[in-house]
């Protein structure tokens, strides 16, 4: 039978910190998106989510700081503390990606019909790498870890294809044009820091280095 | 770091009476560098380092197969001379063990007994040892002082000073921190890290954290088998056995 150690006590609580960061993560992410294809202010409400997960940010960094400090962590515990203090910062910005998303939307305006197809289309394959980077990490789940990182290549080429069609057939409102490019480029970095999950998730479990940004 | 092996034992197994202590081990320890061996206690880690300078030669029971290289030469060849052996691999043990003398005559002895110095020479000698064992400035004023005068910290670090007076090639230390407070242990880590410019240093040690913080390369021992050896960074980072993983993260042992 394995001994309970001291340590952890502590890496439990920093997986049920940055556990409760993911499900803020998701939430809010999807509000933003789903803001903007079907109307309604939900700036405060996100806002204050961003902030929250800003929050666990910085409290999964202390704890984690106390852990190397307190034990001198090695190996798979000491890969697991770095995975939680990289994935927390990735899942912080998807809270402030999708704050940005609700402001643009507030400050510039209603979009109308232009690029609602794309946006739709990157918001619901964007929710799905965050869900399942978010999964492979809770379940150690290398197969879909990889996935993610597959399906970021589907999300890159919709975001260029967009960029060229606004260049093609620009809509008449400068304000809707400038909306809608910059929604679609924080999609595509949220999709980015979906991989980054993955990635950290892949080194956590077998010490895979996977640099995919060239 | 030097790609050269000082010490490299071939096919290594040892037995007391009918216990078999150290099963087939095959290392290459690197010149130059320090080499940690770790593992739960009865693992057969002392008696490995203790056979590289054949100081289990002093058990009766004991019987060697195998070969231990020290630059590319065996051991245990029968015309193997055993002292100049333990000349060119000093050992320190666990626990401090000064001679009841002086401090100087402590480190003036091993010179002394080898012939190789005398008078001034002796003299510089014993301080050029001294400092090399980070303890000079600490007893330059008292070289006559009894060696039972130290502290247990200074004490180790006289051991270590008198086993570098007759200039070995490696230096073997056995736990040589268990019996020391924390400020005497870092100054025998920093010392250990220190000394491998001009020697081989192999360490036997129970914390890990020491064999993290001082060795370039760490080897880890499970009932007499080398379980696994590499750069101290990879084992601690990505440890490749189970056994090295569960040991290092405190599961086992």
């Amino acid at each position: 039978m394995e001994k309970t150690r001291l340590l952890d006590k502590g890496l439990v609580d920093l997986s049920n910190l940055l556990n409760k960061m993911a499900q803020l993560a998701e939430r809010t992410v999807s509000a933003s998106i789903q803001a903007y294809i079907e109307g309604g202010d939900v700036t405060l409400q996100v806002r204050q989510w961003s902030d929250t997960l800003l929050n666990y940010y910085n409290r999964v960094s202390e704890k984690a700081l106390e852990l190397i400090a307190r034990y001198q962590p090695v190996a798979t515990d000491l890969r697991m503390i770095r995975a939680c203090m990289e994935i927390s910062y990735d899942l912080s910005r998807f809270g402030r990606y999708a704050l940005d998303i609700v402001t643009i939307f507030q400050a510039l305006g209603g979009r109308g019909e232009f690029g609602q197809e794309t946006v739709s289309e990157m918001g619901q394959r964007t929710m799905k790498m965050i869900e399942a980077s978010i999964e492979a990490f809770r379940t150690r789940n290398t197969e879909l870890a990889e996935k993610v990182m597959e399906d970021d290549e589907g999300v890159d080429e919709l975001y260029r294809k967009h960029l060229q069609d606004c260049v093609k057939n620009p809509p008449k409102k400068i304000e809707q044009l400038v909306s809608d490019v910059l929604t679609v480029r924080h999609l595509e970095r949220i999709a980015d820091h979906a991989v980054d999950l993955a990635n950290t998730t892949l080194y956590m479990i077998d010490g895979r280095q996977v640099t995919p940004w060239k | 770091m030097s790609e050269k092996f000082k010490i490299e034992t071939i096919d290594l197994s040892l037995r007391f009476g009918s216990t078999e202590v150290l099963k087939k081990l095959n290392i290459g320890i690197r010149e130059n560098c320090v080499t940690a061996i770790m593992g739960p206690s009865g693992c057969g880690k002392s008696t490995l380092i203790r056979s590289l300078n054949r100081m289990n030669d002093l058990v009766s029971s004991c019987q060697i197969e195998g070969k231990v290289l020290l630059d590319g030469a065996n051991i245990y060849d029968p015309e193997t001379d055993v002292v100049e052996l333990r000349r060119r691999v000093g050992m320190v043990f666990q626990k401090p063990n000064p001679f009841p003398k002086s401090i100087y005559d402590n480190i003036a002895f091993g010179p002394r007994i080898h012939q190789m110095a005398r008078g001034k020479e002796l003299d510089k000698t014993v301080e050029r040892s001294l400092r090399d064992a980070a303890l000079w400035d600490e007893v330059k004023d008292r070289l006559r002082a009894s060696a039972f005068s130290l502290s247990g910290g200074q004490q180790q670090r006289l051991c270590i000073a008198r086993a570098l007076a007759v200039r070995p090639e490696v230096l073997l230390l056995d736990e040589p921190c268990s019996a020391l407070d924390p400020a005497a242990t870092a100054k025998i880590e920093s010392l250990m890290v220190a000394l491998k410019k001009d020697y081989t240093v192999v360490v036997v040690t129970h914390n890990m954290q020491q064999a993290a913080r001082v060795s370039d390369f760490t080897a880890f021992l499970y009932l007499g088998e080398l379980i696994e050896y590499d750069e101290t960074k990879s084992v601690f980072n990505y440890p490749s056995n189970k056994l090295t993983e569960d040991f290092i993260t405190g599961r086992f042992g």
